[in-house]
């Protein structure tokens, strides 16, 4: 029976784009789901370059990919996630996914015609109805996440989170041989305030404390709700001087603010730091214990100060 | 299975040329700055591979990586499988693709697995082409697949007969380390008339040189 | 008379560059394997062109480029490499290369350099 399909009745009826290109780049075959898909016709098409069809047509990735197919006969990948697309087919329902161009997942095979010449035959795959299922999937699952990993009240990242980052990074930048500091803040006589003025002015003095912090902080630095009034900082590419001189920039600037209802003054913090050093490793869990003994030690030495002090 | 001097350093000056095209184009694509390594260059039986790579740290203690794979046909027969060492498979496609999706689950999402199949695609075909076009020769590749696998078992499959040719390297986008190993299986006939294309490119060269 | 300088890792490749360079062209050619050997070789030669590498073990030849003109050399440099990101070819134009080559090396590339040199 096989010996009687033509190729034209077979490429027709399959539920994906082909189109055939001489070694110049040249339309010899444009199936049906094309036509119908770009309402460009097979006739119209045949002996123009893409770039003639689609004058915006400029696409590095795929000549280079060409060039493999035509010259070293390898097939190509062209994935939906790094291209997007090759032929530019809008779609309608816009306000539903805020795509306006097919998304398309493409491959090219090297076709060996007799007299040794090569064609390149490109295999074009609607996936818009993946990627927009996938991108709400994405989001859903981001939005569980962000929820799941930071404080309720601050909404700064819980230790959950900190857990969560602090190995996958300790492994990163053991790799890129680039310092980590660790800072342990605490608020002074925390309890106090709790015991004198109510837990909702103590939380407000968490919220205003978090965010003085945070404005000290760069965005690349990830800031940590400890526990109670128990903060964590860990600061990407600082060592142990750059993680000192960020933890008196934050006791500076805490102590000159008001904070909740409090003058400026009234609050004080203390800070212990530590750093990860690629000339000497350690765990995540002895990294946050160096900065807690640090952290113990200004508490004991009188409060509101840094330890260790480098001069 | 012994290469001389000059046919190691030849194999590795192919190979370099064949990473550094496809860093080229990587470059272009994932609009970053991929750095490289000289690449090392193997010839091993397939237990000797998984050692090498246990102690050059390619394969992860969980014992399952992210390999794209292209069979071969024509002067080299066999499977080019590039593997993507455990977790930097995830540091590639969060250096491809953001943020969004570190922390999206285990196992690679799908258009994640897209992203590593045509990176590997890439870099397979780079360096095949730079063999077949240096040797002068003709290899034939597949379309890849990706797969999630352990490189042990599927070389304990393979028959004895067989050797491997380890290409390390690695490719690194921006602050993401990515380390990409190419593993050629192919069977050992075929590396005597590898070696002797080798030997032949080898001495036409110094005879050559004036 | 040139006098040339080499610079690439890869023996296969130095061999490749002597065995494509135009016999007729009037040049003596020297090798260096490294960053450290290139540097040395240069003080002592005082090259007029150099050839380099980028992908080396260590230092790649940019940074040999960068060494030597912070040194003073006036020598007319060409880089050859198949890894052309533009990251790549913004540092050889800001050093201000000849030329950049793609290799694999052919006659015609090494000629089509030495052309822009002594036209």
């Amino acid at each position: 029976m096989s010996e009687l399909l033509s190729f034209q009745q077979v490429c027709d009826r399959v539920p994906m784009g082909i189109v055939i290109l001489t070694g110049e780049y040249r339309v010899v075959y444009w199936n049906r789901w094309l036509e119908q898909k770009t309402g460009v016709p097979a006739a119209q098409a045949t002996g123009k370059t893409l770039k003639e069809l689609y004058p915006d047509f400029e696409n590095k990735r795929f000549v280079w990919a060409m060039e493999n197919v035509l010259n070293n006969h390898s097939p190509q990948v062209m994935s939906q996630s790094l291209n997007h697309f090759l032929i530019p087919i809008p779609i309608n329902n816009r306000g539903r996914h805020g795509l306006s161009l097919m998304q398309q997942h493409v491959q090219i095979a090297p076709v060996p015609v007799p007299q040794g010449s090569i064609l390149a035959m490109v295999s074009i795959q609607d996936v818009t109805e993946n990627v927009i299922r996938s991108s709400a999937y994405t989001e859903l699952a981001q939005k569980l996440m962000e929820d799941s990993s930071r404080d309720p009240l601050t909404g700064v990242y819980n230790r959950r989170f900190m857990w969560d980052w602090l190995l996958p990074q300790l492994k990163l930048i053991s790799r890129a041989k680039t310092p980590l500091a660790c800072l342990m803040i605490d608020i002074d006589h925390f309890k106090k305030i709790n015991d004198q003025f109510g837990h909702a002015v103590g939380d407000k003095v968490l919220v205003s404390f978090v965010g003085v912090v945070n404005y000290c902080l760069r965005e690349s630095d990830v800031f940590v709700r400890y526990g109670g009034e128990e903060f964590a900082a860990f600061l990407p590419g600082n060592d142990l001087k750059g993680g000192v001189n960020a933890a008196e920039r934050i006791l500076n600037t805490i102590n000159t603010s008001c904070l909740a209802s409090f003058d400026a003054g009234r609050i004080t913090c203390s800070i212990g730091v530590s750093s990860w050093d690629y000339n000497d490793p350690c765990t995540g869990e002895d990294l946050l214990k160096t900065a807690d003994k640090h952290l113990y030690k200004a508490k004991n030495n009188g409060r509101n100060q840094v330890v260790p002090v480098i001069v | 299975m012994n290469l001389t001097e000059m046919q190691t350093d030849a194999l590795k000056e192919i190979m370099n040329i064949g990473v550094s095209k496809s860093a080229t184009q990587l470059s272009t694509l994932l609009i970053d700055e991929i750095r490289l390594e000289v690449p090392e260059v193997n010839i091993l039986t397939p237990a000797e591979v998984n050692n090498a790579l246990f102690i050059n740290n390619v394969l992860s203690a969980k014992g399952e990586e992210s390999i794209v794979y292209q069979e071969l046909t024509g002067m080299l027969a066999g499977r080019a499988y590039l593997i993507f060492r455990g977790e930097d498979s995830k540091f590639l496609s969060q250096a491809v693709l953001g943020n969004a999706f570190s922390h999206a689950g285990e196992k690679l999402q799908f258009y994640e697995q897209e992203a590593v199949m045509e990176i590997g695609n890439i870099i397979i075909s780079s360096c095949i082409a730079s063999i077949a076009n240096t040797l002068k020769d003709k290899i034939t590749l597949s379309t890849p697949v990706y797969t999630e696998d352990s490189l042990p078992q599927i070389l304990s499959k393979m028959a004895n007969d067989m050797v491997v040719l380890v290409v390390k390297t690695a490719l690194c986008a921006s602050k993401r380390d990515i380390t990409g190993t190419l593993v050629i299986v192919i069977t050992s006939d075929m590396v005597d008339s590898v070696i002797s294309k080798l030997s032949r490119f080898c001495d036409f060269k110094e005879k050559d040189a004036p | 008379m040139k006098k040339i300088l080499v610079v690439d890792d890869s023996a296969t490749s130095r061999l490749l560059f002597r065995m494509h360079f135009p016999k007729e062209y009037p040049a003596t050619i020297e090798e260096a394997n490294s960053y450290d050997s290139a540097i040395a070789r240069a003080g002592e030669i005082r090259p007029d062109i150099i050839f380099l590498d980028y992908n080396m073990p260590g230092k790649n030849g940019i940074d040999v480029a960068r060494t030597l003109i912070g040194s003073g050399s006036s020598a007319k440099f060409i880089l050859f490499s198949a890894n052309l990101q533009q990251g790549v070819l913004d540092d050889a134009q800001a050093l201000g290369f000849t030329k950049i080559i793609e290799k694999p090396i052919t006659k015609e590339k090494i000629v089509s350099a030495l052309k822009v040199i002594t036209p």
